[in-house]
C-alpha cells in the first residue's frame, strides 16, 4: 500500500487525502493545525458532499519530522506557505519520493524544482471546492468530472506508471482522477478563473456572482484574460484562449454566486497574506521572463500588495453608519 | 466684478473668500444649506496654514442656495465635481447670459470640455488650483498654501481673447486677495503636472484604504506609480507637452516624504468611497485613457484603475462591510 503524506491538510488537504484513503493508500494529514489533527486523529475525517456524509480515518501529524519517508508528499499549504511546507517535509522525502502540488495557481512545480530533482516532481488541478466547517469536517463539492488532473514535469514512462498508479488511487477512492501529458491546459485553465476572479473580488469587495455580472466588469475581465492567454501562449501551453474561456465560464462559475473568492477571504475576512504572487504576480514573472509586457496584471498585483502590507492601517468604515 | 462660485464646498469657499478680500461681489451658490447659512450670517471660518504659519479668519460672504436669488453674473467660477458639472449648470441657469465668462478650476481634466457641451467655448477660461482646502463641518474650512515657492496657487488660461480682459480683471483680484495667481498659455501644463499626484493617489488610496503617506510607503506602491506616470507622459507628450519623468517623479518623492504634512490625508476620491459616492474617476485617470484614445496611446495601468472603480462605485450596497 502506497504512503502518501499531505503536507497542509486544510480543506483540500483533506479532500485528497480522504479520496486517496478511501482508495487504499497509507494516507497521513500533516497540519500544525493542533485541533484539526486530533479530531481527526481521534473520529476519522467526516467529509460532508451534497448527498452524503462518511468517515475517513487517516493518519495525522503535526509536523512531517517523524513520519517516516513517504512514497508520495503532497503539497496543499496556501502558497504563501510552500517554502515553510517544502523545508519542513524534508524527513518524509526519500530518493524514491515523488513530489506533487495540487496548489493553485501558476509556477508551484517550479517551486519544487528548486528543492528536489524535476524527475520526481508531479503537479495538478482540483475542480472542486472544499472547506472546514469544523475541526475534523470538510464540507465539499465536485464541479466537474475528471474532478481531478494530474501530470509530470517530465514525460517520461517512469513517471507516467507513477503518475497514473496516484490518479487510479484517487478514482478507486471517488475523485475521479486523470492523467495527462496537456496538464499545463487544465492548470492554466483553473488558474486563469483565479486570475480573472479573485484579485478583482478581494479589491471591490464583491462576490463571486456580483462581480461577474458587473457591466463595468466586462471590460476589464477581458483584458486580463488576454494577458494570460498572450503569456500562455508564448508558453508553449495549449487550447487557453480568450474564446474558450468565456465560452467556459458560465459553467465554471455556476455555484458561485454567492461565494467570496478566496482572496477576498484573504483580505476581508482573515486579513492575511494573499496568494496574488502565484495568481496574477505569476503572469508579470512569466510576462517578465518572457519580454511580454502585462499592465494589466501588474496593476492588480501592485494592489493586492499594498493592500495586504496594510491591513492594520486601513481605514475601517463602521457598520453602524450605513 | 459680480462672480458666483458654483459649488462652494472647500475649494469653493476658499477661492470666494479670496475674490471677496480682493475686491469681487461674490456670490457662494451650493445646495448644503448649513453651510451657506453659517457664511452669510457669521461668517466662513477659515483655519489657515500659509508657509507653515498658522492663522484664523472669517470672511463673511453672500452665501445661497439658489442661483435665482443670485441673478446674472459677469463671471461664474464652476467649482462642483466635476461628474456634477451639467446638473450644476443645469440648476443654476439664473446666474449665466450670453456675456458671462465661465471658469472652471476643477480638479482633472475634461471640465472644460464638458462645459464646452453646453456653452459656447470661447466662453471659457480653465485653471488648476494649487491649494489644500477641507470642509470640517457647515462654513468651517482647514486650509493649506505656499506663496512662498515659484509656484503660483492658480494658473489659468482662456483659448478665447475675447474673454482676455476679464480674465486679467480677476487674476488681479485673485493677487489682491492674497493668492499667486498667473494668466498664461501654459496652465494647461500645469494642469497636467497637477494631474499627476491625483493619478498617483487619488483612486488607488480609495481602492486601498490608506492615506497618501501609506500608499507612498511601499514599493509595489512605488512600481504602480510609476506605470501610471509613464502613461500620463507619453499622453501628455502626444499633445505637446513635454515632461520630464525623472523631474516630477523626484518632485511627488519630495513632497510626500516621511514628516511632509500633505501625508496623513485621505484624497478626495477615497473619501467618496467611504461615503459611497459617486468618484471623479473620469476626470482624474480616466482623463488619461480618454486622452491617450484620442492619440492612439494604450493606457492599461490607468485604464486598470478606472475599471476597478468604476465597479466599486456602482456597486456600494453589494459590498462587504456595507
Amino acid at each position: 500500500m502506497r504512503k502518501v503524506a499531505l503536507i497542509g491538510a486544510g480543506a483540500m488537504g483533506c479532500v485528497l487525502g480522504a479520496h486517496l484513503a478511501k482508495g487504499g493508500a497509507d494516507v497521513t494529514l500533516v497540519d500544525p493545525y493542533k485541533e484539526h489533527m486530533d479530531k481527526i486523529a481521534k473520529d476519522g475525517l467526516i467529509l460532508n458532499s451534497a448527498d452524503n456524509r462518511e468517515t475517513v480515518k487517516m493518519k495525522t501529524a503535526y509536523t512531517a519530522d517523524d513520519i517516516g519517508v513517504m512514497d508520495y508528499v503532497v503539497l496543499l499549504t496556501k502558497t504563501t506557505y510552500s517554502d515553510a511546507g517544502l523545508q519542513g517535509a524534508k524527513n518524509a522525502i526519500g530518493e524514491n519520493t515523488y513530489i506533487g502540488t495540487f496548489q493553485n495557481g501558476l509556477g508551484n512545480p517550479e517551486k519544487i524544482a528548486e528543492y528536489y530533482p524535476k524527475e520526481r516532481i508531479f503537479y495538478g488541478c482540483l475542480n472542486l471546492t472544499s472547506r472546514i466547517i469544523a475541526p475534523g469536517e470538510i464540507l465539499g463539492n465536485c464541479f466537474a468530472d475528471p474532478a481531478i488532473y494530474t501530470g509530470s514535469v517530465v514525460r517520461g514512462e517512469e513517471q507516467r506508471k507513477v503518475g497514473e498508479a496516484f490518479a487510479e488511487a484517487l478514482t478507486k477512492g471517488g475523485a475521479s482522477c486523470k492523467y495527462t501529458d496537456e496538464i499545463d491546459t487544465y492548470v492554466w485553465q483553473k488558474a486563469l478563473l483565479n486570475i480573472m476572479g479573485n484579485a478583482t473580488s478581494g479589491i471591490v469587495r464583491l462576490r463571486g456572482g456580483d462581480i461577474l455580472s458587473a457591466d463595468e466588469y466586462q471590460r476589464l475581465s477581458f483584458m486580463i484574460v488576454e494577458e494570460v492567454c498572450t503569456v500562455a501562449k508564448a508558453k508553449g501551453v495549449q487550447n487557453v484562449t480568450v474564446e474558450k474561456f468565456f465560452e467556459a465560464l458560465p459553467a465554471m462559475t455556476a455555484g458561485l454566486s454567492h461565494h467570496w473568492a478566496s482572496m477576498a477571504q484573504d483580505i476581508l475576512f482573515a486579513k492575511r497574506q494573499t496568494e496574488i504572487k502565484t495568481l496574477n504576480g505569476a503572469i508579470v514573472t512569466f510576462g517578465r521572463e518572457l519580454g511580454i509586457p502585462t499592465p494589466v496584471n501588474d496593476t492588480l498585483y501592485c494592489i493586492v500588495r499594498v493592500i495586504e502590507e496594510h491591513y492594520d492601517q486601513q481605514y475601517q468604515e463602521s457598520k453602524d453608519e450605513k | 466684478m459680480k462672480t458666483a462660485i458654483l459649488g462652494a464646498g472647500a475649494m469653493g469657499a476658499l477661492i470666494g473668500s479670496n475674490l471677496h478680500k480682493g475686491g469681487a461681489e461674490v456670490w457662494l451658490v451650493d445646495p448644503f444649506e448649513a453651510h451657506m447659512n453659517k457664511i452669510r450670517n457669521e461668517g466662513l471660518k477659515m483655519y489657515v496654514n500659509e508657509n507653515g504659519q498658522k492663522r484664523e479668519e472669517s470672511v463673511v460672504m453672500n452665501a445661497v442656495t439658489k442661483a435665482e436669488d443670485v441673478g446674472v453674473c459677469e463671471v461664474v467660477i464652476v467649482l462642483v465635481k466635476g461628474m456634477y458639472t451639467a446638473s450644476a449648470v443645469e440648476g443654476a441657469r439664473a446666474l449665466f447670459d450670453d456675456d458671462t465668462l465661465i471658469l472652471t478650476f476643477q480638479n482633472g481634466i475634461g471640465n472644460a470640455d464638458t462645459l464646452a457641451e453646453i456653452f459656447a467655448p470661447e466662453r471659457i477660461g480653465f485653471g488648476v488650483l494649487n491649494l489644500a482646502s477641507v470642509l470640517k463641518g457647515p462654513g468651517e474650512i482647514f486650509v493649506n498654501y505656499s506663496t512662498n515657492t515659484p509656484n503660483s496657487n492658480i494658473y489659468f488660461y482662456s483659448n478665447s481673447p475675447v474673454q482676455e480682459k476679464k480674465c486679467l480683471v480677476m487674476r488681479d483680484i485673485i493677487r489682491r486677495g492674497g493668492f499667486l495667481c498667473e494668466y498664461t498659455d501654459r496652465a494647461e501644463e500645469f494642469i497636467w503636472q497637477k494631474l499627476i499626484i491625483n493619478a498617483f493617489v487619488n483612486l488607488t488610496c480609495g481602492l486601498t484604504r490608506l492615506t497618501m503617506g501609506q500608499f507612498f510607503d511601499q514599493e509595489d506602491g512605488r512600481a504602480l506609480r510609476q506605470g501610471i506616470l509613464k502613461e500620463l507622459i507619453a499622453v501628455a507628450g502626444a499633445k505637446g507637452i513635454e515632461m520630464d519623468y525623472d523631474q516630477e517623479w523626484q518632485k511627488w518623492e519630495k513632497t510626500m516624504a516621511p514628516l511632509s504634512p500633505s501625508r496623513d490625508h485621505y484624497p478626495s476620491a477615497t473619501q467618496d468611497v467611504f461615503n459611497c459616492r459617486k468618484t471623479e474617476a473620469d476626470f482624474l485617470n480616466g482623463a488619461i485613457c480618454r486622452e491617450g484614445r484620442k492619440r492612439g496611446i494604450a493606457t492599461p495601468i490607468n485604464d486598470t484603475i478606472v475599471q476597478l472603480a468604476h465597479v466599486l462605485e456602482n456597486t456600494y450596497d453589494l459590498q462587504y462591510g456595507r
